[in-house]
């Protein structure tokens, strides 16, 4: 089984997404509830094969979680994808040139969560 | 029985409305003024100039009466009260002088100018000015309070300049009379016009409503004032005036009007009912500019000095102007700031308005977005198949979450138009690129409706937009259309390029529009029909925010329909330079 670390401020936001990453995209699903939450489980509950986290979340926000997992606990192969509230054109570019593999726009439908991820994880 | 009495009691005051006190003393007052208009016309009694000044004592004395009667009506407001007795100490002043005066025309044939009178006669302004003071009004702030100030000294200066050019320059200059002698003659109509101002100013800042009729009544004898102390002033530096003079007239109206002010105070036992008002009412505009005036009267009189007639130095008219020029500055001044600081007000307001609706608008979304999920995840079976009740129960509160959270996302849309904070991500993208993607939004509620969808993008001009707010506007119109076609109609998307601009025409076979709704459409919360709100779940904002998006384009959206016939929403976009289409 296939393991995620999914990273987000809002506890009702882990719940539906973990449901759904687990009982329809068959997923084993880790979740922290904050950027320092998520180094910790990427170093404690390692290795995964897909990072799925918030860009705006209090304290350490998404891009400076992926900086600072890139510097050592997070393999450089394995892709981040972030889940944002404002998703333009600009802002898609800005989250892809920091080395995210896709980006996923809230409110996500829960039922197509899993396929959404699952394309950009095959491209 | 005691009922009956009562009615009687009524009835015969219905009947009766005779002599009440207050009438009397009009009634008294307006004979008096006919005695003494007769005695001006006919001098049925010699002796013109002494009799002429006793008649104003009556006057005075009616006015001191009537005040001192006022001031003990009005025991329930220490302010009224004080107000009263300060002015009858000023009429007291006025029947002190007059009495002078008479003693000197009985004295003297010529009586001597200026004598101990005119030093009462000078208190009565100082008294009423204070009296003035002691008038309950509403406070003000220091910027009101300057600004009236500066309308009254301007008035005060300009209108004292204009009696000067006019009537004591001329005299002081041609007869030998002393300093003294001309200040005097000159304090008369300027403290008539302070005292004026410092009405203007009470009646402005809504006096108590119990005090208004007085005050207005007070404000009428000091006009009257005003002409008989030009003439008054004009008169003894010429040694023309005498006791007497059909002038006097106007004296004897002033007091008599100050005393109907006294008589129309209503009494005031206790409580502050009538002294509730203290709100500061605006002057009109209109009003604002009238101490102004007196600016271009002045420049009118420059243009007109005689350069051969050395009684006005035409350097004393210019220093006038000059101070005039700069009351009315600083007067500006006030105003401008003043206006900057409302609209600096305004705008915070409206700030602080718009980061509301946004907190409370994401506020709102944040729980709705984990409901909606949780739904999903319940409709999608992802916990098993659910009752066929429980199912339709949920698909209700499917429907209404969505239209909840279309509903936050419109108002959030519209206050960020509203703000100017709808910032557009412009990029060249084909007319045909943006029509197939919201077709793919709308597919699925154009197969439920059973409507077909005719995309007909002949030329694919290439348009410079914010695709994903295009791709609202084009949702937006094309749900709409879905909306109100009926069965098996077809809603046709056309866009063609035409002179520079990129035109996109949606239309549908629908039940149209009347014509008189043509425009209220695109208003914000107006729906054709009302139950089209709970009906078709439309917010009521779509087609505000979608005409907002195509302008803030550049481009126009509007609509042409028929009711029976159909509706065809068009509108522009730029197309994308030939470099950037590249």
């Amino acid at each position: 089984m296939k393991r995620l670390l999914l990273v987000d401020d809002e506890e009702a936001i882990r719940t539906i997404a973990s449901i759904s990453l687990e009982r329809i995209g068959g997923w084993t699903v880790v979740s922290a509830p904050s950027g320092h939450a998520a180094l910790q489980a990427a170093h404690d509950d390692g290795p995964f094969d897909a990072v799925l986290m918030d860009v705006m979340m209090p304290g350490l926000d998404g891009p400076a979680t992926l900086r600072r997992m890139r510097d050592g606990v997070l393999s450089p192969q394995v892709p981040v994808i972030f889940l944002t509230a404002k998703l333009g054109e600009a802002e898609r570019e800005r989250l892809l040139s920091l080395g995210a593999s896709g980006v996923i726009a809230k409110p996500f439908d829960p039922m197509a969560l899993p396929g959404e991820l699952r394309q950009i994880l095959e491209n | 029985m005691v009922s009956a009495v009562n009615v009687d009691q009524r009835t015969e005051k219905v009947a009766s409305p005779t002599l009440t006190p207050s009438r009397a003393a009009i009634l008294g007052l307006a004979a008096y003024l006919l005695v003494y208009l007769s005695w001006q016309f006919f001098h049925w009694l010699p002796g013109k100039q002494q009799l002429g000044q006793a008649f104003l004592i009556p006057a005075d004395m009616a006015a001191l009466c009537a005040t001192l009667l006022a001031a003990r009506r009005c025991e329930g407001s220490r302010e009224l009260r004080s107000f009263w007795w300060v002015m009858s100490a000023a009429m007291a002043a006025e029947t002190i002088a007059d009495i002078f005066l008479l003693k000197y025309n009985i004295e003297y044939n010529e009586p001597p100018f200026p004598t101990i009178a005119d030093a009462f006669f000078l208190s009565f302004y100082g008294l009423l000015f204070a009296a003035l003071l002691r008038v309950p009004v509403a406070p003000v702030t220091r910027a009101k309070r300057l600004r009236i100030l500066l309308d009254g000294a301007t008035l005060v200066l300009g209108g004292g300049a204009v009696v000067w050019y006019f009537v004591l320059g001329p005299t002081a200059q041609a007869g030998g009379q002393s300093t003294l002698a001309m200040a005097v003659s000159l304090a008369y109509p300027v403290g008539d016009l302070i005292l004026l101002a410092g009405l203007a100013a009470v009646l402005l800042r809504r006096s108590p409503p119990s005090l208004r009729v007085a005050l207005l009544l007070v404000a009428a004898g000091m006009l009257a004032s005003i002409v008989a102390d030009v003439v008054y002033g004009y008169g003894v530096l010429h040694n023309t005036y005498k006791s007497g003079d059909p002038i006097d007239t106007l004296f004897v109206l002033e007091f008599l009007l100050f005393a109907l002010a006294a008589i129309a105070q209503q009494p005031i036992t206790s409580g502050d009912q009538m002294m509730a008002v203290r709100e500061w009412s605006q002057p009109a505009p209109r009003a604002s500019w009238l101490p102004y005036l007196t600016a271009p009267i002045g420049f009118g009189l420059l243009i007109g000095v005689d350069w051969n007639k050395p009684f006005f130095p035409e350097l004393s008219l210019v220093l006038i102007l000059t101070m005039i020029g700069g009351l009315v500055a600083a007067r500006q001044y006030l105003s401008l700031r003043d206006l900057a600081a409302a609209e600096q007000a305004r705008r915070e307001s409206e700030q602080v308005k718009d980061e509301f609706i946004s907190v409370v608008g994401h506020e709102l979304r944040t729980p709705l977005t984990s409901i909606r999920g949780s739904l999903g995840l319940l409709e999608g079976g992802v916990f098993g198949e659910l009752p066929t009740e429980a199912q339709s129960m949920l698909a209700l509160a499917v429907t209404n979450t969505d239209r909840l959270v279309r509903l936050i996302n419109d108002v959030l849309d519209i206050e960020r138009m509203d703000a100017g904070r709808m910032d557009l991500e412009l990029a060249p993208v084909k007319a045909s690129e943006l029509v197939e993607d919201a077709i793919q939004v709308v597919q699925m509620s154009a197969t439920q409706a059973k409507v077909t969808l005719d995309i007909d993008v002949p030329e694919d001009p290439t348009v410079s937009v914010d695709s994903d707010r295009i791709l609202q506007v084009l949702v937006n119109l094309l749900g709409n259309s879905i909306k109100f076609s009926p069965r098996s109609s077809t809603v046709t998307i056309r866009v063609i390029s035409d002179d520079g601009l990129a035109r996109f025409s949606i239309k549908d076979a629908g039940r149209g529009i009347p014509a008189d709704r043509l425009e209220s459409i695109f208003e914000r919360f107006r729906q054709v029909d009302s139950s089209d709100a709970r009906e078709k779940g439309g917010s009521g904002l779509g087609l505000a925010i979608a005409r907002d998006i195509v302008s803030h384009h550049g481009g126009q959206l509007s609509v042409e329909s028929e009711v029976g016939v159909g509706s065809t929403f068009y509108f522009t976009l730029p197309l994308a330079s030939e470099a950037g289409a590249a």
